[in-house]
Order: structure tokens, then C-alpha cells, then sequence
């Protein structure tokens, strides 16, 4: 069986997170929010939270929409405040493209890990090799980074101070020994895959926009 | 309007200081490997980011909640900045962490990635503007605070967050200034992170 190549999906998802943007009727928007949600509904205990977060991100919406967007005709009363017909085609709207948005990002994720996101892109859209290595290094940085955060974390308890960084000098007492040890990891992963002849590395470009079966396998850029 | 009018103009500006400043670029393994490394750091911070953003939000309101928040989400292009030192590593090391956050499932999806590269473009204006000449503080303060303008502008055609035009100065001031703070920050933790 034949499956979709990531450049297509990618291109599908971007247009219709740039039509989430862009448009700006109800019934457009419903019809496209209905149909990237139904693309993942298959997988959704996979997305779920994406969706929750969603929802409580539907909150701030409403209240928005509530305050600066309540005019002409009222349709109910909730708690003495009037709700009008201005703040729920706002609530709608958004929510929408909300909904638009989350669904195709979730869809895509569910369709491919993140090598094969860097291999396609790389190969089939003419990603520069360097950034689309870059981004095959951040996934294979992440569980190490996790690690180095938890022991940070551990570490700032026993001086007394916060686990979770609330203020800007927080952030940057976190960042700076978390950086320090990636640093120092890049830049040796660097020079040891520049030694490995990462530069005279060749890349072969070729838009396709199905794979075949077992055409689309997963790949060690680091080890490129 | 005006606002993304700005951020139109910022853009081709850019546009046109990258392709005069950054055809000689040669970017290195090294390189490609701290861009990641920024790329993985911000993009995992940025998701977590929006729950501490809509609480503040609830507690302080749409200014006081760009004031205190926004600026984290435009700290990948300077951090990447002072770290690699090269032309386009701010666009860079923005786009690469909106890629990565768009990459792991959030609400944002490829929300992020638009948002990152059009930040970064703007953050780019600060370095560019200077011939790439300095990665100091007050640039990479500068290129925090230039992302401001984009983000805003996309929050406005995205969520509907137009307000009226008195208010709407203090949210973009509120962003802007956030984007000083932690633009600074960034070249703080990058001073140390590479001496």
C-alpha cells in the first residue's frame, strides 16, 4: 500500500494552517476543521492532549471574543452579562481555525516521526542538508537534554530554590548550565562529523508524492 | 493594518540585507549542530510556555501577559545569534525552533513554524542592520524586541486579538519590551554558554 510522501503532507498541512489564517467564513472554516479532525480521530488517544489544550485555550478565546467583540443583537444572558451575536460569531471563528489548525499539525505528526519529517524534507522540498541535520540532531539531542534538565532541576531543589522557572533571571539560571553541557556536545558532535565528511556529503533531490511499500525508513543523519 | 504593513516592510527589508549580506556565509558542522542544540532547548521550553502564558494571562490580563511572557518565544534567534555568530543563525535558530515545536504535538501546530520563521526574520533586521558586525548586548536585546512586531501582527489575523488602537500600543509596547528582556537574557546565557 502506498502512503502519502512528507513533502506532500507537509505542503497540505502548511496550506491549511495558512487558510486558518487567511480565511474567514464560518462555513469554509468548518468544513476544513471538520475534516483535518477527522483525519485523526483514527489515532486521537495518540493527540489527546493536544486537544485538551485546545479546549482550555477555548476559554481565553471566549473571553476575549466577550470583551471586545460583544455587539448587536443579544441572544442570552449568562450571570446579568449580555452575550451578542458579534461574540459568538468571534468565539466561532476562532475556535474554528483553532480546531483547523490543531487538526492538520496532529495529522502530519501522526503520519511521520521526526527523521523521516528531516529525510523528506531534505530530499523531496530541497531542505539545505545543514538545517535539515540540524533538526535530526535536536531529536536525537532530546532525551539527553531531558535528562540533563531533570538532574538541574534536582539540583536547584537541594540550593532551595524553584523547580519550575517563573521569572526571567529563573529561566536563565536553567538555560545557562543546560546550554553549557549541550554546547560542549554539539561542538564535538561537530567537529566529529565534519571529520566524517559531512561537507562533500551528496543529497538526492527527488519529489515523489507517494512511497511505496517500505520506500520510507527512517535515517541516522548524525552518523551520515 | 498598520501593523502588519510594518511587518510587511520588515520582511523585504530583511529579505534584501540577507541576500546582500549572506552570500559569503559558510556555515560548518559546528554550526548546524548549536543550531540544533538551540533549536531542541527553546522548542521543548516554547510548548510548556503557553500554559504559564494563559495563566498570566487570566491573572494579568492581554498586556501584563505578552509583558511577562512573549519575549521567551523570540530568545531562540538571539541565543542562536551569540552562540554561532554568523548571518541568518537568528532566522535560523528561530525557524528551527518552531519547526521542532510544530514537530511535537501542540495545539500551535504549524502555527509555530509560521510564527518562528516570521520572528526570526525580524530578530535577523537587528544583526543586519549593524553589517553583522556586532552580537553584543544591545543588538540581541534589539532582536528580541523586534520579533515583537510579527508576532503581534499574526496573533491580530489568527485569533482576532485587535483591540482598539490605544490599547492595542500598549500590547505591542508589552511585547516589545518583553522581547528587550529576555533578547537580553539570551546574550547573557550565550555569553557564558560560549565565552
Amino acid at each position: 500500500m502506498s502512503k502519502l510522501s512528507v513533502s506532500a503532507a507537509f505542503i497540505i498541512t502548511l496550506t491549511l494552517t495558512s487558510l486558518a489564517f487567511i480565511l474567514d467564513d464560518l462555513l469554509a472554516l468548518a468544513l476544513l476543521s471538520t475534516l483535518s479532525f477527522a483525519l485523526t480521530v483514527k489515532n486521537i488517544k495518540k493527540v489527546k492532549w493536544v486537544y485538551l489544550l485546545l479546549l482550555i485555550s477555548l476559554i481565553g478565546v471566549l473571553v476575549n471574543a466577550l470583551m471586545f467583540s460583544n455587539k448587536g443583537e443579544t441572544i442570552l444572558m449568562v450571570f446579568g452579562l449580555p452575550v451578542r451575536w458579534g461574540a459568538v460569531i468571534a468565539f466561532a471563528k476562532v475556535s474554528l481555525k483553532l480546531l483547523l489548525i490543531a487538526g492538520a499539525g496532529s495529522w502530519f505528526i501522526l503520519s511521520y516521526t521526526p527523521l523521516e519529517v528531516a529525510r523528506g524534507l531534505e530530499r523531496e522540498l530541497g531542505l539545505p542538508k545543514g538545517v535539515s541535520f540540524s533538526v535530526a540532531y535536536a531529536f536525537r539531542l532530546m532525551p539527553l537534554l531531558a535528562r540533563d534538565f531533570k538532574e538541574i532541576q534536582d539540583m536547584r531543589v537541594q540550593r532551595g530554590r524553584r523547580r519550575i522557572p517563573l521569572t526571567p533571571m529563573d529561566l536563565a539560571s536553567m538555560l545557562t548550565p543546560l546550554l553549557r553541557v549541550g554546547y560542549e556536545r554539539a561542538f564535538w558532535t561537530g567537529v566529529a562529523v565534519e571529520l566524517r565528511g559531512f561537507r562533500l556529503r551528496r543529497v538526492k533531490r527527488e519529489f515523489k508524492l507517494f512511497y511505496k511499500n517500505g520506500e520510507l525508513q527512517d535515517f541516522s543523519a548524525v552518523g551520515a | 493594518m498598520i501593523i502588519e504593513a510594518i511587518s510587511a516592510v520588515i520582511i523585504v527589508v530583511i529579505a534584501l540585507l540577507l541576500y546582500l549580506g549572506g552570500r559569503r556565509v559558510r556555515y560548518t558542522s559546528v554550526d548546524y549542530t548549536v543550531i540544533g542544540l538551540v533549536g531542541v532547548v527553546f522548542g521543548v521550553v516554547f510548548v510548556p510556555w503557553w500554559t504559564v502564558y494563559y495563566i498570566v494571562k487570566a491573572v494579568a490580563g492581554p498586556v501584563g501577559a505578552r509583558l511577562a511572557t512573549y519575549g521567551l518565544w523570540f530568545m531562540a534567534a538571539p541565543m542562536a545569534a551569540v552562540l554561532v555568530r554568523k548571518p541568518m543563525s537568528a532566522l535560523l535558530g528561530e525557524t528551527v525552533a518552531g519547526l521542532i515545536e510544530s514537530l511535537i504535538p501542540t495545539a500551535g501546530g504549524f502555527t509555530n513554524l509560521i510564527y518562528g520563521f516570521a520572528q526570526g526574520l525580524a530578530s535577523e533586521l537587528a544583526y543586519a542592520a549593524g553589517l553583522y558586525r556586532s552580537y553584543g548586548p544591545v543588538v540581541s536585546a534589539l532582536a528580541g524586541g523586534l520579533a515583537a512586531f510579527p508576532a503581534v501582527a499574526l496573533d491580530a489575523v489568527l485569533f482576532g486579538d485587535i483591540y482598539p488602537w490605544d490599547y492595542m500600543t500598549w500590547i505591542i509596547l508589552g511585547a516589545f519590551v518583553s522581547g528587550l528582556i529576555y533578547g537580553l537574557v539570551a546574550y547573557l546565557v550565550g555569553r557564558v554558554v560560549r565565552p
